[in-house]
């Protein structure tokens, strides 16, 4: 049996067949995303109804905003601005006065999982998360901070057709 | 049954919360991925669970407004990867710690010239061939059965690179010396039965 012929019956006879699985989970998924579609319409809703909002009024609203923000920012050093990511928790350049339980990010187009890394200002590497299928991760009890240090932290994103990483984002701990 | 392609119906239950949409994916895709997974994991509760949690990972990121249609990649090869990276994070090392066969790829090679039992193989039936290989598949190790468990299915070069994460020579590589082991184990089950 020559090498081709192998490979198309092995293939042929390695073809999943049709199999269910237990009808449970029919029942979990479809519940899981009738909820998300009532949630989804909400949201929808309630976005529709914002267009009724007099434009200028939106405008004024943000240029006022944009001006307050900019007003109640602290100066950050460039070197430890993340590189992009949106709105992250804790934000950059924030001044923590216990240590973060928790980080969040913004979810990434197309990503099916993210690895947090935390380091000390010096570079090294504190502590590395598991991947996370979700947007966020939580700090185990096990990693230690020191009062008055800073830490950067990184995430990177995986998905079938996209890597990239957000960060670096920086943090300090209060001294005391 | 709403129809619509893939990418188009799980926009439109992303976008708009319709829930016969996202029906429509499941009903059409529930099956090829427990398939899959079943295949993979070879055990029916890890496939369960690695399935359950791939839908409702999906329904997550529609929740968030986070997949995309243009990213470039098929719906069906996003959500299978949903799977085998959750398969991979939370089964692959109990998997590996109870794989066995080791071959190295001389022994492949010079094996490949051994035509002793290749009529045998030959003259198996459908169902006695895909029994045997798939006792032969479990031997694999984790990277090979992957790629060969993806190719059975259907999947192409491009989306298996995608989905492994690993560039197409060396999935190509990994399929070669998995349907070498493949034929090596199969000639040898071939030769205990006919010993035994």
């Amino acid at each position: 049996m020559n090498s081709d012929h192998f490979e198309s019956r092995a293939r042929e006879a390695l073809r999943p067949a049709a199999e269910s699985p237990d009808p449970r989970q029919d029942r979990v998924v479809l519940d899981a995303a009738r909820e998300a579609a009532a949630e989804i319409q909400v949201r929808r809703r309630s976005s529709r109804r914002q267009w009724w909002v007099p434009a200028s009024v939106a405008a004024a609203l943000g240029v006022v905003a944009i001006g307050l923000w900019s007003t109640v920012q602290p100066p950050e050093d460039d070197t430890l601005r993340g590189s992009s990511g949106g709105s992250v928790v804790p934000s950059s350049g924030a001044t923590l006065s216990t240590p973060p339980e928790r980080f969040d990010w913004e979810d990434q187009s197309g990503a099916t999982g993210y690895r947090l890394t935390l380091r000390t200002a010096d570079a090294r590497v504190l502590w590395q998360s598991q991947t996370s299928y979700d947007s966020h991760v939580e700090v185990p009890q096990s990693v230690r901070f020191a009062n008055g240090a800073t830490y950067l932290w990184t995430v990177q994103y995986e998905g079938p057709v996209i890597s990239g990483s957000l960060g670096p984002f920086s943090f300090r701990l209060a001294a005391n | 049954m709403t129809s619509g392609n893939d990418a188009t119906l799980m926009l439109r239950f992303q976008e708009e919360g319709d829930y016969s949409a996202f029906e429509a994916l499941y009903q059409r895709h529930r099956d090829a991925l427990f398939a899959f997974v079943m295949s993979l994991a070879g055990h029916r509760a890890i496939a369960e669970d690695v399935s359950q949690h791939a839908w409702l990972r999906l329904i997550d990121v529609a929740r968030r407004g986070s997949y995309a249609a243009r990213s470039g990649v098929a719906f069906q090869t996003y959500l299978f990867t949903l799977a085998r990276n959750h398969f991979v994070d939370q089964y692959r090392r109990k998997f590996d710690a109870v794989r066995t066969d080791s071959l190295d790829e001389t022994q492949i090679e010079e094996r490949a010239h051994d035509d002793a039992h290749e009529d045998l193989i030959g003259r198996l039936d459908a169902s006695q061939l895909a029994g045997e290989l798939r006792e032969a598949l479990n031997t694999l190790p984790f990277e090979q059965r992957e790629v060969i468990t993806l190719w059975a299915c259907g999947f192409d070069l491009e989306a298996m690179s995608a989905m492994t994460g690993a560039p197409p020579d060396t999935v190509l590589s990994r399929k070669k010396y998995a349907l070498g082991r493949l034929r090596h184990a199969l000639r040898r089950l071939i030769r205990e039965r006919e010993e035994s």
